[in-house]
């Protein structure tokens, strides 16, 4: 039997696209429409891919556990541990988010999301100098200039650009394609540069001196600028702050591309203030590009229970917040956590070696529905439903903006969320019972 | 020769995340693009392998030729390859320096390890099932 589902939500990356086709048979995914690449293989690879149920280390080997055993091992190591690191909570949903916050303080653990290595250095920034951002339907309807700044957006969020920016409709525009310009800034051509107005290329690292040359020209400081800034020539810098300032609405989005290089926050907190000289002439605003489905939702959930928006250490019973030091590669490559729950997220693939290394070394529980890299490095795998295809919650988009995700396939796995309200219901009961 | 390594998304990398262990992640993120004059350099050809190594640790790669990097850079998609060649200092900010790793390369006859040999080496149990 083929059955057609609408509106599905797309729980790949921060775009949540929300216009999805599913076609079923046979109760599998057969068919799926309107998705990018990178969602429809989300949703192709699904079948035949998932843990039958969980496994476990074992010395030497692999062997499958019940539901109840895995749960009864990550109550024992978790209730047990001095410094547990709670990780990952990118591609769950805010309520399983909300519960591993919680667990984190009843344990006393240090709860960070794939924030810290993604754009945790964004909210750096935005802490020391604001956010001036908007929804993505402002910049849909209104942008006629738009800046991707190490961000290769064709191939991180495919769909950005037809959804949103430079091939959407517009309501204030006749014909928005010809009107709009698009301003990309990347060290190499990529295919995203290939489509832009303008392609400023930098050389490795040179983020911040560009964006300090752009202020200074926006300043009308434009004498003290050298020829050449980071591999650009100063004719071209010129070329686009007039752009930028001639924009009547303009949103620059920023990718890891320049949150991961040297300067880190710096740059991020420079492309803001470069936005305020803008908005000195014109409007302007400027946002992150969120890489997983749910990790701004991560953030929003530690902010409501923590105050603090990833990176939380119970530690000492409040909730204390310094990255760099409370932050999951930090706390791995000081060796210190003695115990880690990872949550929906791939540290054995994505984290530095030692990183990896010490998860090798320590009782690690995973949570994932896939065998990924960090299934060779934990201890026990405890496979979920499948968040958007499966389970169904909160996700929040790259803007900010809540949106229901769709459960459209029965399942004979528990959801994350489920399953960590038992774990912390146990731990909270061995707590008291102490 | 020393080269500054970028890292990114790739649509073929970012389409396999959910099939870490396939070929095709495997082709893709174990695949260092670089400019040819710099491969010509070296001595290799599309397809052949060379040794990255950085702060004393090494992992073997295979190359492709991209006139799109600049000479003196490479570029290797995001994932377990590109990050044996990271450090894990953040300069307080919990970021490590995923972009612009310093690594030295040469050529080598060397086999490619798969996710799993990577992850034996950290000190895991590859699972196969």
């Amino acid at each position: 039997m083929e059955d057609k589902i609408r509106h599905v939500i797309c729980p790949y990356c921060g775009c949540l696209c929300d216009d999805i086709l599913i076609e079923m048979t046979g109760g599998e995914i057969s068919g799926v429409e309107n998705a990018c690449t990178l969602g429809a293989r989300k949703f192709l690879d699904d079948a035949g891919n998932r843990l039958k149920g969980p496994i476990m280390r074992k010395g030497d080997e692999w062997v499958d556990i019940s539901y109840e055993e895995a749960i009864d091992y990550a109550v024992k190591v978790l209730s047990e541990a001095d410094r547990p690191l709670l990780y990952g909570w990118s591609g769950c949903m805010t309520e399983t988010q909300a519960i591993g916050a919680h667990l984190a303080e009843l344990i006393g653990g240090i709860v960070d999301s794939t924030t810290s290595v993604c754009h945790g250095p964004s909210i750096l920034a935005i802490q020391e100098v604001g956010h001036p951002g908007c929804t993505l339907g402002q910049v849909k309807n209104r942008a006629d200039t738009i800046i991707y700044w190490g961000s290769n957006t064709i191939e991180a969020h495919p769909r950005h650009l037809s959804r949103y920016t430079n091939y959407a409709d517009a309501y204030f525009f006749h014909n928005a394609f010809r009107e709009r310009k698009v301003i990309v800034v990347d060290v190499r051509k990529t295919v995203t540069a290939e489509i832009a107005t303008e392609f400023v290329q930098i050389d490795q690292g040179g983020d911040y001196h560009v964006l300090s040359a752009l202020r200074a020209i926006i300043r009308e400081r434009g004498g003290v600028i050298p020829d050449m800034v980071a591999g650009v020539p100063k004719a071209q810098l010129i070329r686009v702050a007039e752009i930028c300032r001639q924009a009547k609405f303009g949103a620059l989005f920023f990718g890891v591309g320049i949150t991961m290089t040297g300067g880190k926050y710096k740059n991020i907190r420079n492309a803001i203030e470069f936005i305020s000289e803008l908005n000195r002439y014109t409007k302007w605003t400027i946002s992150p590009m969120r890489g997983h489905s749910n990790v701004y939702g991560s953030n929003e959930v530690f902010t409501w229970i923590s105050g603090y928006p990833f990176a939380v250490d119970y530690s000492r019973g409040i909730a204390f917040y310094n990255p760099g030091e409370t932050t999951a590669v930090d706390i791995l490559a000081r060796k210190e956590a003695d115990a880690a729950l990872i949550m929906s997220s791939d540290p054995g693939a994505h984290f530095p070696r030692v990183c990896s290394e010490h998860l090798a070394r320590i009782p690690t529980i995973l949570f994932d529905p896939y065998p990924s890299a960090t299934t060779h490095l934990c201890t026990l795998q405890i496979p979920t439903a499948v968040n958007g295809i499966d389970a169904a919650g909160t996700a929040y988009r790259m803007d900010g903006i809540p949106i229901m995700t769709r459960r459209f396939m029965e399942t004979v796995y528990p959801t994350d969320t489920k399953l960590m309200q038992e774990i912390y219901d146990r731990i909270r009961k061995v707590k008291e019972d102490a | 020769m020393k080269i500054l390594v970028n890292t990114g998304r790739t649509v073929v990398q970012g389409s396999h995340v959910g099939r870490k262990n396939s070929p095709e992640y495997f082709r893709e993120t174990s695949n260092l693009r670089l400019n040819p004059v710099d491969m010509m350099e070296i001595g290799v050809d599309d397809g052949e392998r060379i040794k990255a190594t950085t702060d004393g640790i090494s992992v073997v790669l295979m190359v492709t030729s991209d006139e799109m990097i600049k000479r003196g850079t490479g570029f290797l998609p995001l994932g377990p390859y590109a990050n044996t060649l990271v450090g894990g200092t953040t300069h307080s900010t919990g970021m490590p320096d995923f972009k612009g790793a310093e690594v030295n390369i040469e050529a080598t006859g060397e086999k490619i390890s798969t996710v799993g040999e990577l992850m034996r080496h950290l000190g895991g149990l590859p699972y196969g099932r």
